[in-house]
């Protein structure tokens, strides 16, 4: 089955079963390895890429869910994001392997919630499993991207992008 | 060559066998060569391009050696670590660890282990560059500075870039060059970002199947229950799957080939295998190691003054801890390409020194014509000091002519991994006068070294002499997977036992963070709460009375209490707990502040003390004590916990066999004594008394003592 979508702005054309998950289209077909396989049943949050901006779980995503759907992985957010600058400025990654995950997951959360709480941090994140024990880290990046968003947004009058 | 022996003056004798096999190129006849890059050890080079390339030898799991190693050669060639290019060592002897003799990552051993050599091997680059650039300005070498890849006359302000003298520098080989004291430190021992950020946060890190061919074949594993065997597969279904190429028996068990992970899984699916009956289960090995503790087989490996006697008023207690996933994010995998005259294999290991071994017997190849490419490990825990994954990887390679990536899926992981071994503890104490007069431990559980220890060692030495070699381990030493946390008690108890009984059983039995330490933390720190409690006194005086010549547990047994308060009010509803534990040569205490909520326990805060000698990276030892913390937490809080039925394994995913996530994480605090003893480890200290100091916490709130993890939250 031809499928098309886009992936961080690019037009791709997957030629793969319908039931391929996305996850594995995008690291064996496309080439984005930044996005890991942890479970494969949407229990640990390490494939999260962005759906139309949505945060979602590629590993349980099948390739014909997102036809004609635009898709961005943790290369498209650029390497300059305020989530991954806070997260560099706090030392977060330890083996980093669920970070692509854990920053996309971020990225979705602020986006929604510029000013988290810390119940909503509680409830976006607990979807992201971090074995290294990375968390209180997480927890402190998250303040410190939604600082740096405020402060781009004051001095630019805009949000950031993506 | 016999110049190297004098450059190893000064370091641990081990250390001497990790320059064995170490060519220097500074010394060879190949002049061309040897004027293109500077070489003076197995972990730097220099080259007239004007880079420094450091060959890491202690793997990046998480752990944060890729920062701390670079920042020790960096402190001795005055250089920014960020400008110095990191290289992962290939399996060499030069590389191996001289505190295992073999070349692997664990034990929280990589700063303890590499301190002085790296250093050293810095110096000796450094004073060579010195000794070049003072004869190029015909002046005293005391005069040149070597800072930031300048050779500086300090007289004249006359300065060169090293790389004008990469071809000079092996002349002024000083084997005896000093590396730095601690009094002019400028990047050790200071906070500084991780070297490894960039790549973690933009996805371009390489873990394990990241590397090798990108046309690599997928190729998934069928294995069967502990203690059983194949009997039989009907892949013939499986085969007219799309995408699946081939279907074959392998040691292991039954291989799908296909051209992606899914076509893999999907053809894996439709595979009938048919085991042999396996009677293994975790039920029935909690009978039989009751049993074997009631019989008395536990033979004592420590022991001072009297037994207890019936008058001593004993207060009794059995603790017991399950098997344990180790679950790394990055489930195992490999990819292996064998062809005629040689493999490659690429994979996140802890001792590529041992799968180089494994790899060569498989194939029948030289160890010359293997060559192991390690990537970053998306966590280990132990998990990656085995070769079976790389193994089953080269295996199915042999069959195929194209490379072929192995991928475990978490399934596999959870179901066919090595395991922490279960345990029984029996303890039983007393006291007199309020101090701890008896203490009796014993401990039944499986080993986690033999089944593990012939491959490791049949890197350095023939599988006949392993043989014998574990054979002696068993029988003249204590087993340290098993004992260690135990049999080293602190407490000054004039009476004391302490003995083990090894069970048998079809499990594989691995090291999983703190190995030993990870059960004993737990039972020694909740046991001797218990007998505080039962003394009437306050934990903490309850130790301190104890812990009289032990100032390093003691200094940060009162770091901790003090910086969480302990003594003083605590939220409504809330307590404190408290534990401290030596382990890997470093010792932490921690207090953990715990609330019920709704029946079941919250960990609030947890506040840590650690020493570990003198600190490389600050805020790396905070990090890695953070992670033991939550990592522990993980397998006392959440249903973290393996068992069997029939050989298999019940748990299959994250959603049976949970971790920890970020709703039920505390915060933590870290504090650091300071100190200017050896560097010690911090990847797993953190570890062994967080179970203990929640437990006690929650027996503080509730008057309940847990006695088995994970805790059973009601």
């Amino acid at each position: 089955m031809s499928v098309r979508l886009r992936v961080n702005g690019i037009e791709r054309t997957i030629d793969r079963a319908s039931d391929t998950p996305l996850l594995w289209v995008l690291r064996e077909s496309v080439g984005t390895t930044g996005v890991k396989f942890g479970c494969g049943m949407a229990q640990c949050g390490a494939c999260t890429v962005h759906l139309d901006g949505q945060p979602i779980r590629s590993c349980v995503t099948p390739l014909a869910a997102v036809a004609g759907k635009s898709i961005t992985t943790i290369e498209g957010l650029g390497g300059d994001h305020p989530v991954q600058r806070a997260w560099a400025e706090e030392n977060v990654p330890q083996c980093g392997y669920c970070q692509s995950g854990q920053i996309m997951s971020a990225v979705a959360l602020l986006r929604s919630h510029p000013e988290p709480s810390r119940a909503q941090v509680d409830d976006a994140m607990s979807g992201n499993i971090c074995r290294c024990g990375t968390y209180p880290r997480i927890r402190k990046a998250i303040a410190r991207a939604s600082r740096h968003i405020h402060a781009t947004a004051q001095g630019a009058g805009e949000g950031e992008q993506p | 060559m016999t110049t190297r022996r004098s450059f190893l003056k000064g370091t641990a004798g081990a250390s001497a066998a990790l320059y064995v096999g170490f060519q220097l190129p500074g010394c060879s006849s190949d002049s061309a060569k040897a004027s293109r890059r500077f070489q003076p050890n197995a972990f730097l080079e220099a080259t007239v391009h004007g880079s420094i390339i450091f060959t890491l030898a202690r793997v990046e799991m998480g752990q944060g050696t890729l920062t701390s190693e670079t920042m020790m050669v960096a402190e001795e060639l005055g250089m920014d670590p960020e400008a110095i290019e990191i290289r992962f060592a290939p399996a060499d002897p030069a590389f191996r660890n001289p505190m295992f003799g073999v070349q692997g990552t664990g034990g929280s051993t990589s700063t303890a282990s590499s301190f002085e050599i790296l250093r050293k091997a810095g110096a000796v680059m450094r004073e060579a560059f010195i000794g070049a650039a003072a004869s190029a300005f015909g002046v005293d070498r005391a005069q040149v500075r070597f800072q930031d890849g300048q050779l500086v006359d300090t007289a004249s302000q006359r300065a060169l870039h090293f790389k004008e003298l990469v071809d000079q520098a092996h002349v002024h080989l000083d084997e005896d060059a000093e590396p730095k004291p601690r009094s002019e430190w400028r990047i050790l021992g200071r906070s500084r970002p991780r070297l490894d950020n960039r790549s973690k946060t933009t996805g371009t890190a390489v873990f394990g199947a990241d590397a090798g061919p990108s046309d690599a074949e997928v190729a998934v594993v069928l294995r069967g229950p502990y203690g059983s065997h194949l009997l039989g597969f009907e892949a013939q279904d499986a085969e007219a799957v799309d995408g699946v190429l081939a279907i074959f028996e392998i040691s292991n068990g039954v291989a799908v080939v296909a051209t992606g992970y899914p076509e893999a899984m999907k053809g894996a699916k439709k595979v009938k295998t048919e085991w042999s009956k396996s009677e293994f289960s975790t039920e029935s090995m909690w009978t039989e190691y009751a049993e074997i503790l009631n019989q008395g087989s536990a033979s004592d490996i420590r022991s001072e003054g009297s037994a207890l006697s019936s008058e001593d008023g004993a207060l009794e207690a059995e603790y017991r801890l399950p098997f344990l996933a180790h679950a790394p994010m990055e489930p195992p995998v490999a990819t292996a390409w064998v062809r005629e005259l040689g493999a490659d294999i690429w994979l996140p290991t802890q001792g590529p020194g041992g799968v180089a071994v494994a790899v060569a017997k498989l194939t029948g190849l030289g160890m010359d014509s293997v060559r192991v490419h390690s990537t970053l490990l998306g966590g280990a825990f132990g998990r990656k000091s085995y070769v079976d994954y790389a193994s089953e990887a080269v295996e199915v390679a042999m069959r195929r002519d194209k490379p072929v990536r192995l991928q475990w899926s978490r399934e596999d992981d959870i179901r066919f991994g090595y395991f922490r071994q279960a345990s029984l503890h029996r303890l039983r104490g007393a006291l007199s006068e309020g101090r701890a007069s008896h203490w009796e431990h014993r401990i039944v559980a499986e080993t986690a070294m033999y089944d593990v220890i012939p491959d490791m060692l049949s890197e350095i030495m023939p599988r006949f002499v392993t043989k014998a070699a574990v054979w002696s381990m068993k029988t003249f030493s204590d087993d340290p997977s098993i004992v260690e946390g135990a049999k080293d008690l602190p407490y000054a108890i004039p009476n004391l036992r302490v003995g083990y009984a090894t069970a048998e059983g079809p499990v594989k039995c691995a090291f999983w963070r703190a190995v030993g330490h990870s059960h004993n933390g737990f039972v020694v720190e909740s046991f001797v709460d218990e007998l505080a409690h039962a003394a009437g006194q306050d934990p903490v005086d309850f130790r301190r009375g104890l812990l009289e010549a032990h100032p390093r547990h003691l200094g940060v047994l009162e770091l901790a209490v003090q910086e969480a308060g302990w003594g003083q009010a605590v939220p409504e509803g809330h307590a404190l707990g408290v534990a401290v534990h030596h382990s890997f040569g470093s010792y932490v205490a921690e207090v953990a502040e715990v609330s019920m909520e709704e029946g079941r326990p919250r960990v609030h805060k947890v506040t840590a003390a650690v020493d570990c000698g003198t600190v490389m990276n600050p805020d790396g030892v905070k990090a890695q004590i953070e992670g033991g913390i939550i990592f522990g937490l993980s397998a006392a809080m959440t249903q973290e916990a393996i068992s069997f039925e029939g050989g298999a394994v019940q748990q299959s995913n994250f959603h049976d066999f949970q971790a920890l996530r970020m709703n039920e994480c505390p915060d933590i605090e870290v504090h650091i004594v300071e100190s200017d003893a050896p560097p010690t480890g911090v990847g797993e200290p953190g570890l062994p008394p967080i179970a203990a100091a929640v437990g006690n916490a929650i027996f503080a709130l509730t008057g309940r003592r847990l006695r088995s993890l994970p805790f059973e939250l009601v």
